[in-house]
């Protein structure tokens, strides 16, 4: 389309945004700095207590352009718990409607398929990771990333919790939840949207169903392998009692016991692939969030619209000289001093709600404008990366399959070399 | 019934009967001829034991198997029916007429609980391959082949069966039999020396713990076959998940989501159904064993007896080295036979296995080629203006061309094709069946085949999207149809 835009821009001034390469090609914070999260640490609240024990994250800032400016120093690093990323996420999800915000990694287990909860340290090991995902998602949105909140996020040591607490952002999400449990129906829905609204819900189904019978089928593969485990033993057992027959036992107890070691490896790759489909999960809903905030933008332009009609209608009646309380009760007309003094009233009152439908409309163009050029970038980032996690997931399967095949040829080779 | 007539083809198959195609308990009037039997090399006689029927009486409904046997010494009817009655007086008469010989084990008698379940195809199937192995060992036996007993069970027409095989040997005999050839020192087991003769201490040892070890083996290969069955269903489950995902999905996603579904779909159809084989031979050779050791240590107790010295008499020391001698002649028969039947069941199972992850692998590959040749599918939507849109079915399409420019680099990263012909040749030169071979060899010449379009296309993109548009047009619709041959190939090949 257009590309009035150009190319090189600060993301401060967000102007006319119209085209995805624009908007790609724009400055983030990922290009001047280098963010990792190095390791975890369990502390606790000064109490023994189990409950109240809570794990930090290490976030590890390095500047990488030394010309960059923004950044206070050139390493920082900060402890940050889960509920200050839940902050920092809730606050961008508030602050930027428009945008597709990156998801948290999730909260409590989800498609668990052994005993494991949030304090086990494989699990602590993968939230890591996704926090790790998190940050380097928003900061390589050229629109979340020069956040001021967010760069506190990552530099402020003391008092950021003040900080972001005081922007209040809990009071527009509080009141944009209560806005968003009223069902919103409107007159006339955006297809556009309400396209991009069905094929969220519809991804976050289909992964939520991919999701769970993948953690079915490892359950189940993890037994069967580690069954073979028991086969070893008795192989080499059996083994000692027997003399033509002892070396092809012995050996071919050998792979067994491969095979059921080989699972575990298996099982930790494939958790990893699990987790980026469970960040397009919560994308999806993400996703959602977006559509709904677009549509309580355009139910608040309908109920402008409905507001101006109303108050027509009312002039009409004043006109008429129908609206005062003797004729509403009485069916008589409005003297005529009663009637010159509510048209006036009206009138001003209808001007201010012409003003309120234009900005309403404003706003409305506003989202739809930036809201589609961020739907269309993760359009093309989802699929890059869901592409790429299948291929990896397929890729794992068939890594497993050639294990297995090999190991149970060797042992089909140690049974006929049997006498 | 198709099963049956596999199992006539393949005469000796019955054993790769599984859960799903057992044969059935039939009605009287379906059964066919079936292959003629051959006789093993070195011995004179065979017989199978095939074709359960079940068969109503006025008083009871109970399944009838088909006896076949083909002997140089006698002439036999064509087939005979038994039901296990009659197998299990076999058993009592052999026990009784060759007391120092432990007959082969009879498969057990329905427990409580499977008389609820007396004719489920498993069930009866088992049960039949079970009665085989029994008249087998019987006929290979170098003794009990020439019983009296085992003659008349196979040759006589079945409505004489009964005068001949009930009356003459009553309990009261049989009793009487046995006792008198082992005398009462069986109740009497060490009375002062116990003793302990080391050749058949070590061989009871030995078989004690072989019995053990074929019983766990039993329970650890149903469990096996079990699970990979419960895998299976898990694995249908993603394959219908990915089905039901790639509808909506776009672009190269809905590529790798076909894969992702043929790869747990190939994966599922491997394992759906097992086999039966082992829950007949395992614990009936556990049995066997057993018998065994029960019959040396009846030789011990007369060898105890005749320390102990209470009957020093030639007559018991002559039964003393008879049972020793026919103990000694009948393991070094019996193990040499054990230890190449353990052979061939371990062999199945491996057998077995290894067609699973052949399978197995064979699908995820050829999913691993769906998913990262679908690239071909974008060639074919280029235009050449530029579409920008919200909805998610246009940007399915992907066809800015900016973009496609991108993907061309993204194809020259994946190299995907040379590394999948390399990939898909290392495996299969590992997999050494011949007829795996010849699939491989067509998926390998697919390969090839594609990588060469994908040159034509990466060489000539950066002229003309037009004459792209073409050229891809044709090569995806004749990588299309490559595509499915493969797959059709390699499923009428059986890998069993």
């Amino acid at each position: 389309m257009s590309a009035e835009s150009s190319p090189i821009k600060s993301s401060r001034s967000l102007n006319k945004l119209e085209t995805v390469e624009d908007f790609e090609s724009q400055d983030t914070l990922l290009k001047h700095v280098d963010i990792t999260i190095v390791e975890s640490e369990k502390r606790a609240n000064g109490t023994l207590h189990v409950r109240d024990h809570y794990t930090v994250y290490l976030i590890d800032l390095k500047v990488t352009d030394p010309d960059y400016k923004l950044v206070q120093s050139k390493i920082s690093t900060i402890w940050r718990r889960y509920t200050e990323f839940e902050q920092i996420h809730d606050f961008l999800q508030v602050t930027y409607p428009h945008v597709v915000i990156p998801p948290l990694p999730e909260k409590r287990v989800l498609y668990a398929w052994r005993k494991s909860d949030t304090t086990d340290p494989e699990f602590i090991e993968r939230r890591r990771a996704g926090l790790e995902n998190f940050l380097l998602r928003v900061a390589s949105h050229p629109r979340l990333c020069f956040d001021d909140q967010f760069i506190n996020f990552l530099q402020q040591e003391h008092g950021w919790r003040e900080t972001i607490t005081d922007s209040g952002y809990l009071l527009q999400a509080e009141n944009k939840l209560k806005s968003l449990s009223v069902s919103i129906r409107l007159k006339k829905p955006d297809p556009e949207i309400e396209g991009v609204k069905n094929y969220g819900r519809q991804l976050e189904t289909n992964l939520g169903n991919f999701l769970y019978t993948r953690s079915k089928i490892i359950e189940k593969n993890y037994a069967l392998c580690k069954l073979h485990a028991n086969y070893g033993k008795l192989f080499s057992e059996w083994s000692v009692i027997e003399k033509d027959m002892g070396d092809g036992l012995q050996k071919a107890g050998h792979y067994f016991d491969s095979i059921a070691d080989s699972i575990d490896s298996v099982a930790e790759d494939e958790e990893q692939l699990a987790d980026q489909l469970k960040e397009y999960l919560f994308y999806a809903s993400a996703l959602q969030q977006l559509c709904a905030n677009h549509e309580a933008l355009q139910r608040a332009l309908e109920n402008a619209h409905d507001a101006l009609n109303n108050r027509l209608a009312e002039r009409t009646r004043a006109a008429a000289g129908k609206s005062g309380l003797m004729s509403r009760l009485f069916g008589t007309t409005d003297p005529d001093i009663v009637r010159d003094q509510s048209t006036r009233a009206l009138d001003t009152k209808i001007h201010a709600d012409r003003e309120a439908i234009d900005r309403a409309t404003r706003d409305l163009e506003d989202f739809t404008k930036k809201a589609t050029v961020e739907i269309e970038h993760f359009q093309k980032q989802k699929d890059k990366d869901l592409h790429e996690s299948l291929v990896g997931f397929i890729t794992l399967q068939v890594k497993a399959a050639k294990k297995n095949l090999q190991a149970w040829t060797q042992i089909k080779e140690c049974l006929q070399n049997m006498p | 019934m198709a099963s049956e007539s596999s199992s006539a083809v393949l005469d000796l198959n019955d054993a790769d009967a599984t859960d799903t195609d057992a044969p059935s308990v039939m009605d009287v009037d379906e059964v066919p001829d079936g292959a003629p039997l051959i006789m093993e090399h070195g011995y004179d006689i065979a017989v199978k034991v095939d074709a359960p029927m079940k068969q109503l009486s006025t008083l009871e409904t109970f399944v009838t198997y088909r006896v076949r046997c083909v002997c140089a010494r006698w002439t036999t009817p064509p087939h005979v029916r038994r039901r296990y009655n009659h197998f299990k007086l076999l058993h009592k008469r052999l026990a009784a007429s060759h007391p120092l010989v432990a007959p082969p084990p009879l498969p057990p008698l329905h427990s409580a609980r499977q008389q609820l379940d007396r004719y489920s195809p498993a069930f009866v199937a088992v049960r039949c391959l079970a009665l085989h192995s029994f008249l087998d060992r019987i006929a290979k036996h170098p003794i009990l082949t020439h019983s009296e007993d085992f003659r008349l069970f196979l040759t006589t027409p079945d409505e004489e069966l009964d005068k001949v095989f009930k009356s003459e040997n009553s309990a009261l005999n049989l009793w009487g039999l046995s006792n008198a050839l082992y005398g009462s020192g069986e109740a009497k087991p060490a009375n002062g020396a116990r003793v302990k003769d080391p050749e058949f201490s070590s061989a009871a040892d030995y078989l004690q713990s072989l019995q053990q070890k074929l019983t766990t083996l039993c329970t650890l290969t149903t469990k096996l076959y079990k699970g990979s069955v419960s895998l299976s269903t898990e694995l249908m489950g993603m394959r219908r998940a990915c089905d039901a995902w790639a509808v909506s999905a776009g672009g190269r996603c809905a590529g790798a989501l076909a894969g992702c579904g043929a790869g747990a779909g190939a994966a599922g159809a491997a394992r759906a159904a097992a086999p039966l084989r082992h829950r007949a031979a395992l614990p009936a050779l556990a049995a066997y064993a057993h018998a065994h050791v029960d019959k040396i240590r009846a030789r011990d107790a007369l060898h105890a007896a005749y320390v102990s010295g209470n009957n020093t008499t030639d007559e018991v020391h002559n039964r003393l080295e008879q049972a020793s001698e026919a103990l000694r002649s009948e393991l070094s028969d019996w193990i040499p036979k054990t230890h190449a039947e353990i052979k061939s069941l371990l062999l199945d199972l491996a057998d077995r296995q290894v067609n699973i992850h052949t399978q197995t692998l064979m699908g995820w590959e050829h999913a691993l080629k769906l998913s990262t040749d679908d690239i071909s599918e974008m060639f074919k939507t280029v235009s050449k203006t530029a579409v920008q849109n919200l909805s998610p079915s246009k940007c399915r399409s992907l066809t800015t061309p900016n973009e496609t420019e991108q993907d061309i680099d993204d194809i020259d990263n994946y190299s995907n094709d040379s590394d999948i012909q390399d990939v898909s040749k290392d495996d299969i030169q590992h997999v050494s069946k011949d007829d795996v071979q010849d699939v491989s060899n067509v998926d390998i010449q697919d390969s090839k085949d594609e990588s060469h379009v994908h040159e034509c296309v990466k060489v000539e993109n950066g002229d003309d999207y037009g004459k792209l548009d073409s050229i891809s047009k044709e090569d995806s619709s004749k990588s299309d149809s490559r595509f499915s041959d493969p797959l059709q190939e390699f499923s009428e090949v059986d890998l069993s």
